[in-house]
């Protein structure tokens, strides 16, 4: 956790510093373009180098909790399982279009978790129904429904 | 008597049978949110937010006032029956609704729980309308300055009181506002820090982020438990009957629901307090001057109907800063906020003055959707708490699947769904590092009206803008806020010593 602690208002420094500095090297925007984020930008480098050094000190902040557990190998491990599960859904809609990605994306989390092949086959085709009629019929979206983002 | 014509325009309003059929959709989402524990109020309003554009102002913020408004009176349920809060502010529900529940007493909890929730929003309601015209000549009385500074202290006082430390929240609310500086600037229309990307040209959008920061981090969170939140409790033992003494209850102790809902609008009229605040002060104070005080925290019907007041009501409270000032009272109105940017709505002074009567109509949404909840939980809770038996392995996934359609349908752009994720990698490590992330979405909502009243006052005033009376009253605020947290902690620390 305490890597994490510095690696947050470290990136908001060097990401702040490199958008206010493209805004005034790069596109040489005038001063009334650059007045707020300049403004702006000084306020949350200040803050977050602040936060920076107290957590490279390992300070507390008040209202923190006393004992912060670091995560394990194994909680890592399975926030990686998890998180990549969830984003699996981009290249699902991106390679099978909404209509067949998000059923079949559906279809193949329930089954890896567990779930039994009824139960997985009702959810997955509930949700064909639901994207094909609330939102292509009833919201009329142009959904992507091809492969690779084609309408 | 001009106001009252108001008030009962608005009322026939919100009557038509389209905004009755949006209430109704939304109602059930929101008791649901509330119910199963884990999935926010925030997070339903975040999902909801995609469905709003193109819709008018009222249908679209009754879709999103319905179902917030009602997300605590569906987690009061999973706080007695299970004894886990549905949401944050029901967890002062729990300290005598569950030991209720333990002794079988769980149907008259409930019964108690949802007429108190019900009765407290349509109290909260009442206090919105009173305080309303009230306000109006004052706020009309606020320049440009005093607009600048109003949402300057916002952002600032939901990053004192909110979740988590003061410093993280004040360089989340920073961040929102440094998010929101992408895209044309407001007054010369310059495209800023595009960097050769058409999406950036109109900057980075608010359903990704509020969808990134409010609701990807609960679906990381729902997926890893995996299994069911209902592991303990049971529904089995509650019947209507029971159900129905619960609801007497009130009645019976109708001083003490008139205490705890007047707690509860009042304490959700201070920008950014209300949320888990009022239910505990309502507990402590119904505990305080009970003649009952001992049996409080070992199933005190009196410890349901107090945090439960003052819960609904706090969001009528907590509507009066968001409507007049365009300062959110709480958390939820932080993200109603994005919703009348939205639709093109600016709350604050200009809003009182233009759309008076479309804050009516709003306190009527809420009213409303208070009664209809209450008398559905009350004639269907016993069936509905079931949901909270469902997996997170099975909720999760069809949750994502709304959101990844619903991202999409707003704009029919792709890259929105990208950035739902990138927006929640974000949101996950604030919630993980105590970072609150109700100040990033403040800040980039208020950001336009920040930086369009700064260059309007330096134009009008000069560079002593901040010299008028009202401007330096509301600076003077600003810094008490930032500084009363040190002070408060060093008082204790004397009084300690």
């Amino acid at each position: 956790m305490k890597k994490l602690e510095i690696i947050l208002p470290a990136t908001i420094i060097v990401f702040t510093l490199f958008v206010v500095g493209a805004g005034a090297f790069y596109y040489n925007y005038s001063i009334a373009v650059m007045r707020f984020p300049y403004f702006v930008g000084a306020v949350l480098i200040g803050l977050s180098a602040l936060r920076l050094v107290q957590a490279i000190k390992g300070k507390r902040l008040p209202g923190e909790p006393e004992e912060i557990q670091e995560p394990t190998t194994e909680s890592m491990a399975e926030f990686t399982r998890t998180a990549l599960w969830l984003v699996a859904i981009l290249p699902s809609v991106w390679l099978l279009g909404y209509l067949a990605g998000i059923p079949l994306y559906l279809l193949a989390y329930f089954r890896a978790h567990g779930e039994s092949w009824l139960m997985s086959i009702s959810l997955a085709l509930g949700a064909l129904a639901v994207t094909y009629f609330v939102f292509i019929v009833f919201l009329r979206v142009n959904l992507p429904v091809m492969p690779l983002g084609f309408q | 008597m001009e106001y009252f014509t108001l008030l009962s325009e608005g009322f026939v309003r919100v009557m038509r049978p389209d905004l009755i059929l949006i209430m109704l959709a939304a109602i059930p989402f929101g008791l649901i949110f509330g119910i199963v524990p884990g999935l926010s109020g925030l997070t339903a309003l975040a999902i909801l937010l995609p469905f709003i554009y193109g819709m008018d102002a009222l249908p679209g913020l009754a879709l999103l006032l319905a179902s917030h408004a009602v997300i605590y009176t569906g987690g009061s349920v999973s706080a007695i029956i299970l004894g886990i809060p549905g949401s944050p502010p029901n967890a002062a529900t729990v300290v005598d609704g569950y030991p209720m529940a333990q002794q079988g007493r769980g149907g008259q909890a409930m019964g108690a729980a949802l007429m108190a929730s019900g009765l407290g929003g349509v109290f909260g309601v009442l206090v919105l309308v009173a305080i309303l015209p009230v306000l109006e000549p004052i706020v009309l009385s606020f320049g440009s300055p005093e607009t600048f500074f109003l949402a300057l202290m916002g952002v600032t006082f939901i990053a004192i009181v909110g979740e988590g430390p003061m410093q993280k929240g004040l360089i989340a609310g920073a961040l929102g506002i440094f998010l929101a500086l992408f895209g044309y600037q407001p007054t010369t229309s310059v495209p800023r820090f595009h960097f050769g990307s058409d999406y950036l040209l109109d900057g980075f959008r608010i359903i990704p982020l509020a969808l990134g920061l409010f609701a990807v981090p609960e679906l990381i969170a729902l997926s890893a438990k995996g299994k069911s939140v209902a592991q303990t409790g049971s529904i089995s033992g509650v019947t209507f009957g029971q159900v129905m003494e619960g609801c007497a209850a009130v009645f019976k102790h109708w001083w003490l629901f008139i205490k705890s809902s007047t707690i509860g609008a009042v304490v959700g009229i201070v920008p950014g307090v209300g949320g888990e605040t009022s239910p505990f002060v309502a507990y402590a104070a119904a505990k305080q001057s009970s003649r009952t005080a001992s049996t409080y925290g070992q199933g005190n019907i009196e410890g349901v109907i107090a945090p439960e007041s003052s819960n609904n009501a706090k969001e009528g409270g907590a509507l009066v800063p968001t409507l007049a000032f365009g300062i959110p009272g709480s958390t939820g109105m932080a993200l109603l906020l994005g919703g009348f940017l939205i639709l093109g709505l600016e709350p604050g002074p200009e809003f009182l003055k233009e759309h008076m009567d479309l804050g009516v109509g709003l306190a009527m949404v809420v009213a409303i959707a208070n009664v209809m909840a209450a008398i559905v939980m009350i004639l269907l809770a016993k069936y509905i708490a079931r949901l909270t038996y469902l997996r997170g392995h099975i909720l999760a996934p069809l949750l994502l699947a709304i959101i990844v359609l619903g991202t999409y349908a707003s704009k029919n752009n792709p890259m929105d769904v990208v950035y739902v994720f990138v927006f929640g990698a974000l949101g996950y490590l604030m919630k993980e590092l105590n970072y609150s992330r109700a100040p990033l979405i403040l800040g980039f909502v208020l950001t336009n009206a920040i930086e369009s009243y700064l260059h309007i006052s330096l134009r009008s005033f000069g560079p002593t803008f901040f010299m008028r009376p009202i401007s330096l009253i509301i600076i003077g605020l600003l810094v008490l806020g930032l500084v009363w947290p040190s002070i408060s902690r060093r008082l204790r620390r004397g009084r300690g010593a």
